[in-house]
């Protein structure tokens, strides 16, 4: 036992001394800061921008759609760029842009091109967010219509419209006019899909996935290079067994302190699970990664040959354990196939 | 055949060889017989690569030794990658998956599910169903949901079963009440649910409510101060100048807005965006099966090149020759591919252009100039083949190609304009969908030399 630790803490000390282990150190904390700068756009985003060309009136129009009762939170924006911009980049649903001239064009009657609504192909609710904002629009543009009213059917009487202003708002405030009666049902299928929803959460861990990749592609690396040495290597000179045990102990050595770094990005990341848990999964990942390698590489004789499966077998992992996106949404076989490689099993330990 | 011309050889001013003129054919047996120290195996070390001549040459196949070096090390990169062509296939199978599942998935992921929702209006009032028809067109109304007449009854069993989120219950009397002006309050039934869809659905609703009382209050108001203040028209055109205005105002609605639609993917759309990200993915990661290039046995035989006349540059771009060529072909197979695929289901996705092959090369030869970089910096093929792997997945992360670069932090995509994958993005892009400029042309071109001139320098170094 004492030998194979002796072999363990010699092969980790080698792979120290190695520049590709650096390498990889570097290139796995460059990763995971990349996956968890993406911000991907949600189709339940409701914010919404605005950004008013127009004087007071507009504002006071902006400070109303602000303090609704919507499920759209309207936000003043300060320029028409960065408007662009937050809605570009999902940030917001869309940005209504309030042109210059808006009120004056409202009360002439002139009702064209007023407001630019910004959106993207993946504004869902843009839409809505537009009939929200009409909907303002013509209540707090209403005293303009009613001037309209008291010109035509009161000669432009001012008293008229006082009053009209005045049972305008009484009427809006009040259930004399227009209104639904809400009623909600329990709905049956709703626990099932929420425990179902929780699931697909699971489905994708950028983070840890890519910590799992990184590691596994170590190890395929490590058994390269076996090949490349051929007979010239130590292993090859160990009777059968002990070789067996040498390689297993050399691919768990050369992941082992990359090892100790993902722990500690995942940790710092949103996808933890606990000190404890990580720990846990993290070894059997190796364990399992360790003997995958020794198996997979003994298939092959030619270096060169190996080294082409490497890439397709990362890819494989990547797509199918899944890292980013989950596969086995569209092609249900993939759910299956998965199993085959350890990334999903350490996926799915947490 | 091997071809020694006028080969001399000194060692300080001792004369060793003198004039050496001989072929030799494939197969061929000749003995080298002479004294002790006459130059026979200083001879066969010239023959071998390890010394250099004086004077003279040596060729191979009647050809200089650098035509003979670059046909025999295509032939083993050609045997090399054949040998691959199982898990070369299997890549590119997985590289197509994967770039339409991350297609679809943002795909989807901007599309609005539309809300399914019950109208329950009695059988035999067709006005009300006419009503509904006309309501259900309307555009914001088909983007948020999906209206079906039914009855009470279904209505209620559709929301317990969760395949309705709500259900608008529409009394009899409810048309001759929007035709006399006097509306009654709707029933609206929610099956209860956090869904944000049925959230929007629901905003939908009020904001519709929202304009009808906004209408209905002036309606009312001046129906009201008419009994107050003398007006100048009877009170049947009073209420239709009033409801006149109010309608005018919110059919014109649309009118009032000027729709401009950002695309995260620049020019082009999502599913073109990701058909190039594929190609340059499957392209990049390619870069790892050409390892065997710069082996550490790779390199020991370099430096004998080096003796026979072959320059440190000419090796360099022997490589680049070969990854370029084997990369332009991968390119323009997945090309025509795509564009068999498009043809197949009659699309104009991809139209097959002959030029565009044309188009690929100064990027294949630019992507090749990268990847002798990484191998030339790198000691080995394994530490080559790690240093690519983590290069090109920060790439294509930074320059967008996992989601586009707009959900990227502002930083990140300022540094991910200089990578050189956006380049060769944007410059695959218009040669597949459009036409390079000649400025991009000779952009790409530029940076194709500086890679070659670099990897060749780092190899140098290396070797």
């Amino acid at each position: 036992m004492e030998k194979y630790l002796t072999w363990y803490i010699l092969l980790i000390k080698a792979q120290l001394k190695n520049i590709i282990f650096w390498i990889s150190l570097m290139g796995m904390l460059g990763v995971a800061l990349l996956i968890e700068a993406i911000t991907l756009p949600q189709n339940d985003n409701t914010r919404v921008l605005i950004y008013n060309e127009d004087g007071q009136w507009a504002d006071q129009l902006v400070e109303t759609l602000e303090n609704s009762d919507s499920i759209f939170q309207f936000e003043k924006i300060e320029s028409e760029d960065a408007l662009k911009e937050e809605v570009l980049a999902g940030k917001a649903e869309c940005g209504f842009i309030i042109h210059a001239g808006f009120r004056q064009k409202l009360m002439e009657g002139d009702c064209r091109q007023l407001v630019t609504s910004v959106c993207t192909a993946g504004s869902a609710s843009e839409a809505v967010a537009r009939e929200t904002f009409y909907a303002v629009v013509l209540e707090t543009s209403s005293d303009l219509l009613l001037q309209k009213v008291t010109d035509e059917v009161f000669e432009g009487n001012e008293d008229a419209l006082k009053v009209l202003i005045e049972k305008n708002q009484h009427y809006l405030t009040s259930d004399e006019v227009f209104r639904l009666n809400y009623q909600y049902f329990n709905k049956e299928a709703e626990k099932h899909l929420e425990s179902s929803s929780s699931v697909d959460d699971r489905r994708s861990q950028p983070i840890r996935g890519m910590v799992g990749v990184m590691l596994f592609l170590t190890m395929l690396l490590a058994r390269g290079q076996d090949l490349r040495l051929g007979a010239s290597s130590i292993a090859s000179n160990l009777p059968r067994y002990e070789k067996i045990k040498f390689l297993f102990l050399k691919y768990l050595a050369v992941a082992t302190p990359g090892a100790c770094l993902g722990i500690g990005i995942i940790l710092c990341s949103g996808e933890s699970g606990g000190v404890g848990k990580e720990l846990g999964a993290m070894l059997v990942f190796l364990l399992v990664s360790a003997f995958w390698v020794l198996i997979f590489g003994g298939m092959f004789r030619r270096e060169n040959v190996y080294s082409g499966w490497i890439m397709t077998l990362i890819l494989g992992n990547i797509l199918l354990c899944p890292v980013f996106f989950s596969l086995g949404d569209y092609i249900k076989a993939v759910n299956i196939l998965k199993w085959i490689f350890p990334l999903s099993i350490y996926l799915r330990l947490i | 055949m091997m071809d020694v011309a006028h080969i001399k050889k000194y060692y300080g001013k001792k004369r060793v060889l003198e004039d050496v003129t001989f072929q030799a054919v494939s197969g061929e047996r000749i003995a080298v017989v002479g004294k002790n120290g006459c130059g026979k195996s200083t001879l066969l070390q010239i023959l071998s690569g390890m010394m250099k001549p004086d004077k003279g040459t040596l060729s191979f196949y009647g050809k200089n030794p650098f035509s003979t070096y670059f046909i025999l090390e295509y032939k083993r990169s050609i045997r090399a990658l054949l040998s691959l062509w199982w898990s070369l296939l299997l890549f590119l199978g997985i590289t197509i998956g994967g770039t339409l599942l991350i297609s679809v998935y943002l795909f989807q992921a901007q599309v609005f599910q539309p809300v399914p929702i019950g109208v329950v209006v009695s059988e035999e009032v067709d006005g009300v169903r006419a009503l509904t028809r006309v309501v259900a067109a309307m555009d914001s109304v088909k983007k948020i949901c999906t209206m079906e007449v039914m009855n009470e009854a279904d209505a209620i069993e559709g929301l317990q079963s969760g395949e309705l989120e709500a259900a608008i219950v529409l009394e009899d009397e409810f048309y001759e009440g929007v035709y006399d002006g006097k509306f009654m309050p709707v029933d609206v039934m929610f099956a209860e649910s956090s869904d944000s869809n049925q959230k929007v659905f629901r905003e939908l609703l009020k904001d519709g409510v929202s304009v009808i009382r906004t209408s209905q209050a002036a309606l009312f108001a001046t129906v009201d101060a008419s009994s107050e203040f003398q007006a100048t028209m009877s009170f049947y055109d009073m209420e239709n100048y009033v409801a006149f205005l109010y309608i005018k105002n919110a059919f014109a609605r649309n009118e009032m807005f000027q729709v401009s639609t950002l695309r995260s993917t620049g020019e082009v759309d999502l599913f073109q965006y990701y058909l190039v990200i594929g190609i340059t993915f499957f392209l990049l990661m390619c870069g790892l099966n050409f390892g065997f290039l710069y082996r550490q046995e790779s390199r020991a035989v370099e430096r004998k090149l080096r003796i026979i006349g072959i320059r440190e540059w000419q090796v360099s771009a022997t490589k680049i020759l070969i990854m370029g060529s084997v990369l332009w072909g991968s390119a323009t197979l997945i090309y025509s591919m795509g564009c068999g695929v498009s043809h197949l289901f009659a699309s104009n996705f991809l139209m097959f252009d002959v030029v565009t092959l044309f188009y690929f090369v100064p990027v294949m030869f630019c992507i090749a100039g990268y990847f002798h970089v990484i191998y030339g910096v790198s000691k080995s093929s394994v530490q080559g083949g790690m240093l690519l792997f983590i290069t090109n997945t920060i790439m294509v992360i930074g320059a967008g190609g996992i989601v586009p670069a707009v959900y990227l932090p502002e930083m990140v995509r300022k540094v991910g304009n200089y990578f050189p994958l956006t380049l060769w993005n944007g410059y695959l892009v218009d040669a597949i969908f459009a036409q390079p400029s000649m400025l991009m042309m000779v952009l790409v071109s530029m940076l194709g030399f500086i890679f070659a001139v670099m990897g060749a320098i780092m190899l140098w170094k290396n070797t």
